[in-house]
């Protein structure tokens, strides 16, 4: 059922309206009767004034945080923009107060917003972005204009809203990111460094005691021997005998002294590449086996743990290489990189089968599980390959922290230990 | 004064901190029949008390002992008794350990392991007013007698190194700056002519420049 409804715009008196009432007349009319019984007006519901005529929609006004803006501008908003303020209107000449309006913020509203007869919507915090301001009207009776009016609205963003500052952010965030996983990093590697430096400390202590006790004593002894040796025998051949006897206790003593100067030094003289050099030079002496050396980067001092262990893994790869493989050429790469210490053995031999040497090393040796063990102790990766027919590649790589010495740059001292 | 059977023997003081040591050089020595060991001495301090009551013809004297090493009681020893023949039997060789000891007032330098061959005759020679130098210890001093020597700044900032300090500690603890720490070090590098600190720390141990 459709209703309309009749106030004092169409004539009607509101003070006057009391004990009012309505009779049809004969000919259809609606006659009203007012106070005391005085007809005051009447309808004919079949005759009825219609306004067909849509209003025109008009954006008046724009007042961006208080602030007057100009219609149709095309200077930018402030950034920033908290209150919005869009004033519009229809001037009707029938019944302008009965327009109804309604209105949408593309980007904000979703659908329309019914703002009955107010000639203002009102928007807060409102993001930056580009929006469409579009607001229709409709006339007493009902009449929509769906054209009404729109309007472009492009609110710059603040810095805090600003790309750059999500930029700014995302980057900090990396960065925050990036320096604890440094942190971790060397935290670990300060662990396993400290470790190492144990390990060191112990075997020094116990070269020390070598020193100082066994060694010492047992030259001693061999002193002691000597003597009695004197006493004991003219017999020409019991006394050589036994000076040769002496003679090796004594090559031994030296020998031991010498060990003992090596652990406690724990260096073997010269740089990795020298005395991978000098060991290959020793095993392939009198083999058909060539080997080569290649160096890359600048030669740094290494942790003494890393080298030995380094070495005694190359060792066991370079006598693998002679025993097993045939190779006619051994390749030894050295990489001092700024990240880690790299070394890489190749041959150009038989190959391996690996499944098989993983399941047991051979006597003697510690084999491929005690190789990857090894490495695994200080800290390097270890992998090796192999191809029948195709030799045998094997490579290992150190974190720098762990390899060298002393690093050459620390962005992060957060853990300096100092003493 | 020559060793003869005649003459009366010899009166030797062992100076070494390793009692087994002492005991086998002291059988070595009485064996020869011309030596008599008249006493022991632990270390440093006991041997310059033991030589002043003792006053022996020979001093056999380890380098490394507690208290006070071998050089100190050597040149504590010489400045009481400057005629006084002293010895110095070591583990290690090395030219400067060796010209250190010399420097000392030592008129001897034998290794402990050619004790059984060379001892009689190193103790003759320094008894006949000689010195006694082993030919390989002789030879490596010869070679390196036109070498800069290293200065005491030099071999301090060895000692540091071979203790596995960084140059920054180094220079923190000897209060320079580290470029100064840089500039020794390369000093160092070429006066031993080697090419990195652990060669050069090595070779210093190996020659005695710096003990461990």
């Amino acid at each position: 059922m459709k209703a309309r409804v009749f106030d004092y715009h169409d004539g009607l008196n509101p003070e006057e309206m009391s004990n009012t009432s309505v009779v049809e007349g004969r000919d259809g009319r609606l006659w009203i009767t007012i106070v005391d019984g005085v007809v005051s007006d009447w309808i004919d519901p079949h005759h009825l004034r219609h306004n067909d005529l849509a209003p025109p929609v008009h954006i008046q006004s724009m007042f961006v945080n208080g602030h007057a803006q100009v219609i149709g501008d095309k200077t930018p908003f402030p950034a920033g923009v908290n209150r919005l303020q869009i004033g519009y209107s229809a001037p009707s000449l029938a019944a302008p107060e009965r327009v109804m309006f309604r209105y949408r913020l593309d980007g904000v509203d979703r659908d329309w917003v019914s703002a009955g007869t107010v000639r203002q919507a009102v928007y807060t915090n409102l993001e930056p972005g580009r929006y469409r301001f579009k607001v229709i009207a409709a006339n007493e009776d009902g009449v929509w204009n769906t054209e009404g009016a729109s309007m472009e609205l492009n609110i710059p963003p603040t810095f805090l809203q600003s790309q750059t500052f999500k930029a700014l952010c995302l980057v900090f965030v990396a960065a925050a990111l990036w320096g604890a996983y440094h942190f971790r990093v060397r935290q670990i590697s300060n662990q396993l460094r400290l470790r190492l430096e144990e390990r060191t400390a112990e075997r020094e202590r116990i070269a020390r005691e070598l020193h100082d006790t066994l060694l010492q004593g047992v030259q001693g002894l061999i002193f002691r021997f000597q003597a009695a040796a004197a006493r004991v025998s003219h017999d020409p051949v019991v006394r050589q005998s036994l000076e040769q006897a002496l003679d090796r206790a004594d090559e031994l003593v030296a020998e031991a002294r010498d060990r003992v100067v090596q652990l406690r030094r724990t260096k073997i003289e010269g740089s990795l590449p020298q005395i991978l050099e000098r060991s290959a030079a020793r095993i392939f002496t009198g083999s058909l086996v060539e080997t080569r050396l290649t160096v890359e980067g600048a030669s740094r001092d290494l942790s003494a743990l890393v080298e030995e262990e380094l070495v005694s893994i190359a060792n066991e790869f370079m006598a693998n290489t002679l025993q097993h493989s045939g190779a006619r050429r051994l390749d030894i790469a050295v990489n001092y990189g700024r990240k880690s210490l790299s070394l890489q053995l190749s041959d150009d031999g038989k190959g391996i089968d690996l499944e098989t040497l993983n399941r047991k090393g051979r006597e003697g040796h510690f084999g491929l599980p005690g190789m990857g063990e090894r490495a695994r102790k200080i800290g390097a990766s270890f992998d090796i390959s192999s191809q029948p027919g195709a030799g045998v590649m094997m490579s290992m790589n150190v974190a720098a922290v762990s390899a060298y010495l002393r690093a050459h740059r620390r962005f992060f001292r957060i853990s300096t230990v100092s003493n | 004064m020559a060793i003869s059977n005649e003459s009366a023997p010899l009166r030797i003081l062992i100076v070494d901190d390793h009692p087994m040591m002492r005991e086998g050089l002291a059988l070595v020595l009485e064996t020869s029949g011309k030596m008599a060991v008249v006493g022991h001495a632990g270390d440093g301090v006991e041997a310059v008390q033991m030589f002043a009551e003792l006053q022996p013809d020979i001093t056999l004297m380890d380098l490394q002992m507690p208290k006070l090493n071998g050089v100190e009681a050597i040149a504590s020893i010489r400045s009481q008794a400057p005629k006084a023949r002293i010895i110095v039997l070591t583990t290690y060789a090395g030219d400067t350990r060796a010209l250190r000891a010399l420097k000392a007032g030592a008129s001897g330098f034998l290794l402990k392991n050619s004790v059984r061959k060379d001892l009689l005759e190193a103790i003759q020679v320094v008894c006949s007013g000689r010195r006694y130098l082993p030919p390989g210890v002789a030879t490596e001093i010869a070679v390196h007698a036109v070498d800069e020597p290293l200065t005491g700044r030099e071999i301090e900032i060895l000692r540091l190194i071979a203790q596995g300090k960084a140059n920054k500690e180094i220079a923190h603890q000897i209060a320079v700056a580290e470029e100064t720490v840089k500039a020794h070090l390369k000093s160092i590098f070429a006066k031993l002519d080697v090419a990195d600190r652990t060669h050069a720390v090595t070779l210093a141990v190996k020659r005695g420049i710096i003990e461990l």
